[in-house]
């Protein structure tokens, strides 16, 4: 079991990464698929206007051939090969046998088909070609094939390709420079009320979330948790006011209650009256050392983080520790050892407040151990700050009551026959709270308590 | 011997007062903090006893008044607040010692002793004696009959602590402060248990016993 305050830890892919990196594939993507939709269009397109210009050419002829017979068809493409480019169009006029009458190619080429229709052909030689053939027949006798070369159009297509590739870069990295604006001032907000969050957790009741004056989703979601604080402070407020209360109004009666116990003292004889008389001091001053411990718990746990700690070393207080509870651990045949001859290690702490939750934990160590066990303490340097162990060869406190056992006023069965207030566990982990160090308690061999205690 | 109370509470200002005059003081008892200022100012006393929350001006407003004008009379603070905190407040104060409510009226008359017995100038003794028992204190040896008597430092210290004060009730709380610096009640009684292994040093051996325990209050070295 281990009580561990939240520690400000940066995700490695933090959420406004994550929402720059998706928001930029998202991007991505959308810009291949309209590509994709624009040159298919565009593709489709040029198609149709080939086939357009092939099907009005080879109509045009037969318009000709209709009127003035093969003499002028022949004609008209002598004049437009001439006129126009050769290599981008083709004309070719043949007889029934397919043998050239007039045209710019010297024969029927063997990629197409000797009927009517249309014909793809690529060629993928070093200069590569790519035309559209469409072949009709003139009357019985003459075949016409016309032919356009569409790799122009290719090349077009391809140029669409790159402007829009260069365009996808060039937003792509205005996106990325975005993402990293986003990014940064989204994080800084949000490390900003995580910050805020941690320190009210270590008990600064009176810090808030600082609000900008943009009033967007963040600030909104900052405003609602500084209600939600105020009304929490409210609440402490309260809890701390109550406990004051009881305080000053218990404890007067109290006092004029053991005074009086004190008063009838010396009046009783010795004898029974006496010994209920002292047992009855005895027992109010009980109650008021529960008393006491159950407010200074109430105290630490809805109290500030003290900031005005000074350093204490930790190896002096263990030693007086140690000094103090010897002849108690000698009279039951226990020793109390040493780990390693002790280090100077110095937190920042109240020197009063470790001192006791020192005493707690060894005077538990040395009640719930067995006679003539050992008792080992050591103390080590840790990442935090200082480690200290305190371990006995006692029965150890089942996992499942671990938790529980620092709650105030539980007692684990087997121990319920034993002096002891159910408090001790519960102001060692109210004091370690307030220090923002942490506990941990283990079954190891016996019991082991670890308090580690930062050194700043 | 002239102590004056400031409280409130008129039955615990009656407690006290009553130990007080049982322990050989006159006592003058006021009921709010500014007719105690009064007193405080204008009478000689050699302690006062004084409530933090008193009606008519506060506990500590009354010690801060009194000490800017040089009133230096020991001032033993009673309060019900009883956090290290406010210890440490009442203590800056001005206050030389801290009570916190309840407290036992033993206990009080105890501190206000050892409060008057601090208070004194010390007068450079090198040596403190209680009938046979002799602690040196530059060479830190005991001897009782000119036995030496070997202890350990903190043992040392309880019985310098304890010879200090001879003829006076020390109570487990004040030993605890005072030797071993714990400003609480540790679960366990430890002190009993340190005080017979300091008995079984000192009084074992000898007919006479030097620490006696008082019931209901604490310890006192004396010779009887």
């Amino acid at each position: 079991m281990k009580i561990k305050l939240p520690q400000l830890t940066i995700p490695r892919l933090s959420l406004a990464l994550k929402f720059a990196l998706s928001f930029g594939s998202i991007f991505i993507i959308t810009t291949f698929a309209f590509e994709g939709f624009v040159s298919e269009t565009s593709e489709h397109f040029m198609e149709k206007e080939i086939d357009t210009r092939l099907q009005t050419k080879s109509e045009d002829l037969s318009d000709v051939y209709e009127l003035g017979g093969i003499q002028l068809v022949q004609e008209l493409i002598k004049r437009r090969t001439e006129q126009e480019n050769s290599n981008t169009k083709i004309y070719l006029l043949t007889d029934a046998n397919y043998n050239k009458l007039s045209g710019n190619i010297s024969s029927w080429p063997e990629e197409v088909p000797k009927t009517p229709g249309w014909t793809e052909v690529e060629d993928e030689s070093d200069t590569p070609v790519e035309f559209k053939f469409l072949s009709v027949s003139l009357g019985e006798q003459y075949h016409l094939l016309l032919g356009l070369d569409t790799f122009k159009e290719e090349e077009l297509e391809d140029q669409v390709f790159l402007v829009f590739l260069g365009a996808l870069l060039l937003s792509l990295s205005g996106g990325i420079i975005a993402g990293i604006i986003l990014h940064k001032s989204l994080k800084k907000r949000l490390t900003l009320i995580n910050t805020t969050c941690s320190e009210i957790m270590l008990g600064r009741f009176s810090k808030r979330i600082p609000v900008s004056k943009t009033s967007d989703e963040i600030d909104v979601m900052a405003h609602t948790l500084n209600s939600m604080l105020d009304r929490i402070e409210t609440l402490m407020d309260g809890i701390r006011h109550v406990t004051d209360n009881i305080a000053h109004d218990l404890r007067t009666p109290l006092t004029r209650l053991h005074g009086r116990l004190e008063r009838l003292l010396p009046l009783a004889e010795n004898g029974s009256n006496r010994k209920h008389v002292e047992a009855a001091i005895s027992e109010v001053d009980q109650l008021l050392i529960t008393f006491a411990a159950l407010l200074s718990i109430t105290r630490l746990e809805t109290g500030e983080l003290e900031t005005n700690f000074k350093a204490i070393s930790l190896s002096d207080l263990i030693e007086d520790a140690i000094d103090i509870y010897e002849p108690i651990a000698e009279d039951k045949g226990q020793k109390i050892v040493l780990q390693d001859k002790l280090k100077d290690l110095t937190v920042l702490g109240d020197r009063d407040l470790i001192t006791q939750c020192f005493s707690n934990v060894l005077d538990n160590a040395l009640k719930y151990g067995p006679a003539d066990s050992t008792i080992t303490i050591d103390l080590s340097p840790s990442e935090t700050g200082a480690k200290v162990v305190i371990h006995d060869e006692g029965s150890g406190i089942p996992e499942a009551e671990q938790s529980k056992v620092l709650e105030r006023f539980y007692r684990v069965e087997s121990s319920r026959n034993l002096p002891g207030n159910g408090l001790g566990l519960s102001l060692v982990a109210a004091v370690i709270r307030i220090h923002n160090g942490q506990l941990k308690l283990e079954n190891n061999n016996g019991f082991q308590v670890e308090i580690t205690l930062p050194t700043k | 011997m002239r102590a004056l109370i400031i409280e409130d509470d008129h039955e615990v200002a009656d407690f006290v007062s009553q130990a007080l005059k049982e322990a050989g003081f006159i006592t003058d008892t006021v009921h709010d903090g500014r007719e105690g200022l009064y007193m405080a100012a204008n009478e000689d006393y050699d302690i006062i006893i004084l409530d933090r929350m008193l009606p008519g001006k506060d506990g500590l407003s009354v010690l801060k008044t009194l000490r800017s004008t040089d009133v230096m009379t020991p001032v033993l603070v009673l309060s019900a607040l009883g956090e290290v905190r406010h210890r440490i407040d009442g203590l800056r104060s001005g206050g030389d010692d801290y009570m916190v409510k309840p407290f036992s009226i033993a206990e009080l008359v105890a501190r206000v002793h050892v409060l008057l017995k601090r208070t004194l100038p010390t007068g450079g003794e090198t040596e403190l004696v209680v009938g046979e028992l002799k602690i040196d204190l530059l060479s830190r040896k005991a001897t009782r009959a000119g036995k030496e008597i070997d202890l350990k430092p903190k043992e040392y210290k309880l019985l310098e602590f304890m010879m200090r004060h001879a003829g006076q009730v020390v109570t487990r709380t004040i030993l605890l402060e005072q030797v071993w610096d714990y400003n609480f009640a540790p679960q366990t009684n430890v002190i009993d248990v340190h005080m017979s292994r300091l008995r079984n040093k000192i009084d074992k051996d000898f007919p006479t016993e030097l620490i006696h325990t008082i019931r209901g209050a604490g310890y006192c070295i004396r010779e009887d």
